[in-house]
């Protein structure tokens, strides 16, 4: 062990002599990086992952600007056109027309029976499933950090019965406790005969979901911590007289930052999917809320007469998935190199 | 070998022990009156009471939870109209009126079979696509092999299920409409009704397989010993399959056990869109027709077999490795 002359714990601005590095345009001068420039760069000469960016990004825009995209291709998500309009479906609640009705007017066609646009509903549905995949991607990162980073900080009883109790809900079938917990979570909000408002339901699967999946993070983050833990410039800081506050926000944390954010792209897409995975078994939102499992399941059962409904939720989402993943992959490789796939 | 599986064992019977404590307590202290949970969307005021009394809701929550597990071990008796459950008693079915161990335990073949097919399914093509990645590395194969499996492990069952019965049954008909036939009644319907259901559960399992196998095939060649194998003289192909390949499988028979406990436990997704009669459909049903017993039971027994498929794979890490049954 060294005794440190001077504060090394400032990490933030690391000086990299870049003149013979990539951008050389003034060769001979001390220029100064962030980790997050020399990572920007990096990803930015990933071709695959700059478009991958560019595809979730407008998901996100289409999400986030779902009322006004309907608002000018002039439809709701909440209107049954087919029932108003007698000429849009026939008899059995097919629609008419090539491709599940597709015209000028509907431009993915109606829902069979009951008569929904889909264009609109698939937009709003990106709202529902990623705003509810962020919700409990964020609650379970951070759950998943906070209890991590104080099991490997603290160590010790603490460490060793959190990590049980980690075992424990991993030996948990999880998809069934979703399936299964969800409406002892609803009960626990709202009397079972009575209606549910919709934010209950959200809450209610943000909670379940986030009860069984902070355990990932949060063994990542504690191997990481108690790795860091014995390195030189916390015993510093703790020499300094930094308390364990300090130490775990100022000192641990940014060096964690780059692990987080590579977990949370990899969590996201897997929360729209299990999202959109309780909705399609019927115990997640509930019509009329748009919702991409809901028009899966719908979808399903229709799907003899007609695959044109299906297919555009399933490659909406086939799509997202895959430009996330591979985003996802394009993060981890531009802030860490070293991991070899 | 056998001390080691008796401590597994013994350790097993805990984690059960606690399993079973956390999530009785989750279901029946949670909510406010966890008899309406019990009871279905059909519920009487009077059926409701005779659940009230039957739950022992009266008593403190130990007590209902000893009663609950010595029901589990001993079996527990209803009284007139019900009557006695026998040994392992998961409770009652107030909605069908059926005890829940004889509905588990006539949706479970099922379940097995759905599992032990898409195991089958996704073990040979996730290993067979990996190896074939790292047999012509950097090649076309290589390149079509891994996009197969990205899109794979991107896509979900809710979708293709529905796509591949549109066009391999409604479109083509070439298969029939898929569903459990048991095994023992006929062996061929079984085959073609579960077909289509084991290769699309499979997709979303393989894909993990083939990105393991390639790069733990690649590692593994670039062995020393792999090296002084070929320099001795044994032919590519033994040094291949006797050495590189057993190497590279340690790794994989842990994702598999864990695979293997989740199909075990009720492909949940997969089962609803096929509309196959398994343990998964059976905790979607109970959660429609709000039925606790069942849900509760439903879970108790996949996170048995759950543990179960961790102490296989255990002993088979065991048999194959002795550093790890001596550690």
């Amino acid at each position: 062990m060294t005794t440190p002359t001077e504060d090394t714990t400032e990490t933030e601005p690391v000086l990299v002599a870049s003149a013979t590095d990539l951008t050389g345009d003034k060769p001979g001068e001390f220029l100064g990086r962030t980790p997050g420039q020399i990572a920007w760069s990096r990803f930015k000469r990933n071709r695959i992952g700059v478009l991958c960016a560019g595809i979730v990004i407008f998901y996100i825009l289409v999400a986030i600007f779902a009322p006004v995209i309907a608002s000018l291709y002039g439809k709701s998500p909440y209107i049954p056109y087919g029932s108003r309009s007698m000429s849009l479906l026939d008899d059995s609640g097919v629609p008419i027309g090539a491709g599940g009705g597709i015209s000028s007017e509907f431009w993915f066609g109606l829902t069979p029976i009951t008569g929904y646009d889909i264009f609109t509903k698939l937009i709003y549905g990106i709202r529902t499933s990623l705003g509810i995949a962020l919700l409990i991607t964020i609650v379970c990162s951070v759950l998943g950090i906070v209890i991590g980073v104080a099991q490997g900080y603290l160590g010790g009883r603490f460490d060793y019965l959190v990590g049980r109790f980690c075992d424990l809900l991993l030996a948990m079938p999880s998809q069934l406790f979703f399936i299964a917990f969800t409406p002892v979570v609803l009960n626990l909000f709202v009397p079972a005969q009575d209606a549910t408002p919709v934010y209950v339901r959200v809450c209610a699967i943000v909670l379940v979901q986030a009860v069984l999946g902070w355990m990932a993070t949060a063994r990542l983050l504690r191997g990481l911590s108690l790795s860091m833990r014995e390195r030189e410039y916390i015993e510093a800081a703790k020499i300094a007289g930094a308390s364990s506050w300090r130490i775990i926000f100022k000192e641990l944390m940014p060096n964690l930052a780059t692990t987080i954010l590579v977990q949370v792209t990899l969590l996201l897409p897997l929360m729209v999917t299990a999202e959109a995975g309780l909705s399609f078994l019927g115990v997640g939102m509930v019509e009329p809320t748009p919702d991409w499992g809901l028009m899966f399941q719908d979808a399903a059962n229709s799907y003899q007469n007609d695959l044109t409904y299906l297919f555009f939720p399933g490659v909406s989402l086939t799509v997202f998935a895959v430009a996330f993943n591979l985003f996802g992959d394009a993060v981890r490789d531009a802030l860490d190199p070293k991991t070899i796939r | 070998m056998f001390r080691f599986l008796v401590r597994r064992a013994l350790g097993s019977i805990v984690i059960l022990f606690l399993l079973i404590a956390l999530t009785y307590f989750a279901f029946f202290a949670l909510p406010a009156d966890p008899a309406q949970l019990a009871c279905s969307k059909t519920c009487t005021p009077q059926l409701l009471e005779q659940i009230r009394i039957n739950m022992h809701l009266n008593q403190p929550l130990y007590v209902q939870f000893w009663d609950y597990l010595s029901g589990l071990v001993f079996g527990h008796n209803y009284g007139a109209d019900i009557g006695q459950c026998a040994a392992p008693c998961f409770g009652y079915s107030y909605n069908v009126h059926q005890f829940v161990w004889p509905r588990i335990a006539s949706n479970y073949p099922a379940t097995f079979v759905l599992a032990v097919g898409g195991a089958i399914c996704f073990l040979t093509i996730g290993v067979g696509l990996g190896m074939v990645s790292a047999w012509k590395q950097g090649s076309v194969l290589d390149r079509i092999a891994s996009s197969i499996s990205l899109v794979g492990q991107s896509t979900q069952i809710y979708f293709l299920g529905p796509l591949a019965m549109g066009l391999f049954v409604t479109n083509l008909n070439w298969l029939p409409q898929p569903s459990y036939i048991p095994l023992t009644q006929n062996p061929w319907a079984c085959f073609m009704g579960m077909i289509l259901p084991w290769l699309v559960m499979s997709v979303i399992f393989w894909s993990n397989y083939t990105r393991q196998v390639r790069s733990l095939m690649l590692e593994q060649l670039s062995e020393d010993h792999i090296r002084a194998a070929r320099a001795k003289g044994m032919s590519s192909r033994y040094v291949w399959w006797r050495y590189a390949l057993r190497g590279a499988m340690a790794p994989i028979i842990t994702i598999f056990g864990i695979d293997l406990g989740a199909v075990f436990s009720g492909a949940v997704v997969t089962e609803y869109t096929f509309g196959i009669h398994g343990l998964g459909f059976l905790a979607v049903d109970s959660v429609r027709q709000s039925d606790i017993y069942l849900e509760l039971g439903v879970l108790i027994f996949s996170a048995a077999s759950i543990i179960l498929f961790n102490i296989i794979v255990d002993a088979a890490y065991a048999l194959l490795d002795p550093r790890v049954r001596l550690g």
